[in-house]
């Protein structure tokens, strides 16, 4: 099983694609409020 | 590879989470999607080869029209490069996998469905001839498309392409900023790696805004609200500002990761280190950038103040600059090279004299005052099929044919891809060279009928048109042809590459980096 990646990697993986979800989400947010 | 089980026939394919396999599900899919679009575009050289209507009936012309552009933009160009990063990236930037593989499944076989869901209108309403698919163009202006009565569909199917596309796009920057091997540093990563990086943020940053507009296109058609409809207090000309402001970058989310790619072809062919790499990163940095703050050179004619004007114009021909970085830099890795010139190489170079031209006729397009002239012409389609079929599709064509050793262990027949190149190359310039005349000369798009003035420009485009379809069966054949076999590939493939994708064996093992690479 040495393919694998590190727990620290993982960590970062995940705390990456939570700042970026949430930024998307953000985005989202902002654009339809634009005008509502 | 022996104790890499994993599961065969179809379950391998549902369930893969492996980078490899989806990279090829990405290609096959974005494959056949171009052949479908392809055949759409046949469909409107057909009609357009003679003035007068013969072939088809008006509406299902601008159903076709739309549907190419939406089929060719989201179903083959950007799924194209999204295979692409999943097979190389995770290879060279020395990582096993992607940081996120089970989302990464999803972000695949979300596209089908999503593709499916943007495809059906048309075979709805008993006769395929009156097919109820979007007739609007790919750019869905409001108040036209909120006429349309299967809307629902299109915006399903808008959200999902966008939904894939975010999940796509974290992936590959989870992979670059978290899983990078011992010594990779940012600045020593392969310049596709970095195209891919920053084409991941504009997409993270465009495609909630494209959901954002469709979903105010849903509520102003099912639930009453009035963002776009002029009669409730809303605005057509915002819809405008939010599509471009998602539209523009999205065409340099088609474009970044085509530079990527060339990049890495010509100082292979060269047999030299790819000139200004530090200025090739900053200049790929700074288009993007740029692509933010230029979208209403899309729409000069719809009554802007001049400030407005002069500001987008201004800032839209700044992006000639870091692309003119880009150019000046193949050009210089090329000089004084020890050239050769096979398939992938034969692309490159065609990418670089061509997709200048459509950068040219875009700079043409960016001046306030000689827009009003060629908005909404063939000149426009001119210019943006040099940039996206010489420019994105050349670079992923000729992609294919320097990696494609790597993927399958086989080197592809040599003069079979020659044969598609010169064949693809002098046909695709017949297609769209002439399109820039009739254009000049006023020949409006998206128009089924033209005025007998036109006639012979168009009977020459439609002819390079048919040969240049037909001479894309020749690379379905080359590939499937290298697929089944041939002659074995060694591990660089080419005397001149570099990276760490070409220390592997050929074909790429299942698994890669058992352990992780040392990169001095």
């Amino acid at each position: 099983m040495k393919n694998e990646p590190t727990a620290k990697q993982r960590r970062g993986a995940v705390i990456t694609a939570v700042i970026l979800g949430g930024l998307a989400l953000l985005f989202y947010v902002v654009f339809v409020g634009l005008r509502w | 590879m022996s104790d890499h089980h994993h599961p065969t026939g179809i379950k391998r394919w549902l369930f893969t989470t492996n980078h490899k396999d989806i990279g090829t599900l990405y290609l096959w899919f974005s494959f056949t999607m171009l052949l479908i679009g392809g055949s759409m575009a046949m469909v409107i050289r057909a009609e357009l080869f003679a003035p007068g209507m013969q072939v088809v009936e008006p509406n299902f012309f601008n159903m076709m029209t739309t549907m190419h552009g939406l089929i060719m933009v989201f179903g083959a160009i950007m799924p194209a490069f999204v295979g692409f990063a999943n097979w190389l990236v995770p290879m060279m930037v020395g990582a096993p996998d992607m940081a996120l593989p089970r989302m990464n499944n999803w972000s695949f076989w979300i596209l089908p469905f999503a593709g499916l869901m943007l495809l059906m209108p048309m075979f709805m309403g008993g006769d395929f001839s009156q097919g109820q698919g979007p007739a609007f163009g790919w750019t869905f202006y409001q108040p036209l498309s909120g006429q349309y009565n299967k809307l629902g569909f299109f915006i399903f199917a808008v959200h999902l392409l966008g939904f894939s596309s975010i999940m796509g796009s974290i992936n590959i920057i989870a992979t670059i900023l978290n899983m990078r091997a011992p010594g990779m540093t940012l600045m020593k990563m392969p310049l596709f790696v970095w195209t891919w990086l920053i084409t991941a943020f504009l997409l993270i940053a465009v495609m909630p805004v494209l959901a954002g507009a469709v979903t105010m296109m849903l509520t102003d058609k099912y639930f009453g609200t009035s963002f776009f409809d002029a009669a409730g207090g809303g605005d057509p000309v915002l819809f405008q500002h939010v599509f471009w402001f998602f539209g523009h970058p999205e065409v340099y989310i088609m474009i970044l990761p085509a530079f990527g790619i060339v990049s890495q072809i010509i100082p292979t062919f060269a047999r030299k280190p790819l000139f200004g790499y530090a200025s090739m990163v900053y200049a790929t940095a700074a288009i993007a950038f740029l692509s933010f703050i230029v979208w209403a050179h899309h729409m000069f004619t719809v009554g802007m103040p001049v400030a407005g004007e002069l500001y987008f114009m201004y800032a839209t021909v700044m992006i000639a600059v870091p692309t003119a970085v880009k150019v000046f830099n193949w050009t210089a890795t090329m000089w004084k090279g020890s050239m050769t010139f096979e398939t992938p190489m034969l692309w490159a170079i065609a990418f670089v004299f061509l997709f200048t031209i459509g950068g040219f006729t875009g700079l043409m397009l960016g001046v306030a005052p000689v827009d009003f002239q060629y908005h909404d012409t063939y000149f426009v389609v001119a210019h943006f099929h040099y940039v996206l079929v010489t420019g994105a599709l050349f670079a992923l064509i000729g992609g294919v044919y320097y990696w494609i050793p790597k993927w399958t262990g086989h080197m592809y027949d040599e003069k079979l891809g020659k044969l598609h190149f010169w064949l693809s190359a002098i046909s695709v310039n017949v297609l769209f060279f002439p399109q820039h005349f009739i254009g000049l000369e006023g020949m409006p798009r998206r128009i089924p009928d033209y005025n007998p003035m036109f006639a012979d420009w168009n009977m020459i485009s439609s002819i390079g048109g048919f040969v240049f379809g037909a001479s894309q069966l020749i690379f379905l054949y080359t590939v499937i042809k290298c697929i089944r076999g041939g002659e074995k590939a060694t591990d660089r493939v080419w005397e001149g590459a570099e990276g760490l994708e070409w220390t592997i064996p050929s074909p790429a093992p299942y698994h890669t980096f058992e352990t992780a690479p040392e990169v001095k």
